[in-house]
């Protein structure tokens, strides 16, 4: 889970490679003070990082729920027992970093307000149903229950395995389990509803 | 046709991935901006580490200098109006050779002396 596809172990040096390349190791350098290995480790968990910040606090303050993330990360490395888990434990952060920005939230906007007016930026010129689906996805996720949504997002959209979403939140599997099948009869109704028949 | 739940789940993750809203990309010095906090949370870490430096050289400085103060003998405590006459009876002594003091006690005997020594 930590590493990359593209950290697949060559015929020749298997162990090496492994080693080399994954989380642990870069967070060992981490902890002597390699920035670099910072770097590394930044550019290969940012993207779900990201994609879960957005997921759950749309896209207002991004940039900095994310650099909040990884430097909450590098402070913590030093605490962080399990080197193997780190991809774990940074989604932890990010849900943390998440959590609090909903708090946040909750005081000024409601959160559908925040999540319906954000902008989705798209690479390629998507067709009008494309957009219209898009549209409909991005806010039933917003009709979810924070609780629900996260679940949701984790393992449904960013394919974080069902032990792992429990170790994030700190929940029990089947407590993961549960929470995954109502958010996704809460999405199913609000699909119908908008007249989407899967 | 029947449906079963877990092909109604299968098409549903189906949708919300195909249809999941984009994220909007980052900005291009956000990478450089994290670790540049990173870096500044290095070197504010570094400070905390020798905060105890200065104290302790206050320290240690204090510690010799009472050390030096309780351990050096101390000298005797001297009556300053016993000192003031040792140094002038000192200074008496030292000099009373040509001192204006009388050296006899009748004023005749000086101006015979003094006739004396002019012959």
């Amino acid at each position: 889970m930590s590493a990359d596809p593209t950290d697949a172990p060559s015929s020749d040096r298997p162990n090496d490679k492994t080693e080399y390349d994954s989380d642990s190791y870069l967070v060992k350098h981490c902890l002597q003070g390699d920035q670099q290995s910072f770097r590394q480790l930044y550019r290969r968990h940012q993207l779900k990082v990201r994609s879960i910040l957005y997921q759950l606090c749309g896209a207002s303050s991004l940039d900095d729920l994310v650099q909040e993330v990884f430097l909450r990360a590098w402070k913590g490395l030093p605490k962080l027992r399990q080197r193997s888990q780190f991809s774990t434990w940074l989604y932890r952060i990010s849900w943390n970093v998440a959590t609090d920005k909903r708090r946040e939230f909750a005081q000024i906007n409601s959160q559908q307000q925040t999540l319906t007016h954000t902008v989705p930026v798209s690479q390629e010129a998507p067709s009008i149903e494309y957009l219209h689906y898009q549209d409909i996805v991005q806010r039933g996720l917003a009709e979810l229950s924070f609780e629900h949504r996260t679940v949701l997002v984790l393992h449904d959209l960013e394919e974080v395995p069902q032990k792992e979403v429990a170790q994030i939140l700190g929940i029990p599997v089947g407590t993961v389990k549960s929470r995954l099948f109502h958010a996704r009869a809460a999405m199913r109704h609000f699909l119908q509803k908008e007249g989407v028949h899967l | 046709m029947t449906k079963y739940p877990h092909d109604d789940d299968e098409r549903l993750v189906e949708f919300l991935r195909q249809h999941r809203p984009s994220v909007p990309p980052a900005a291009p010095n956000l990478e450089q901006q994290i670790l540049l906090g990173a870096s500044s949370h290095m070197r504010h870490q570094g400070r905390r580490q020798l905060w105890f430096v200065p104290p302790t050289i206050v320290a240690g400085l204090l510690m010799t200098w009472g050390g030096y103060r309780i351990l050096s003998p101390s000298s005797p405590s001297v009556d300053t109006a016993s000192l003031e006459t040792f140094l002038v009876n000192n200074w008496d002594g030292v000099v009373g050779d040509t001192s204006v003091a009388p050296q006899s006690d009748t004023a005749e005997a000086d101006w015979l002396s003094l006739a004396n020594s002019k012959d």
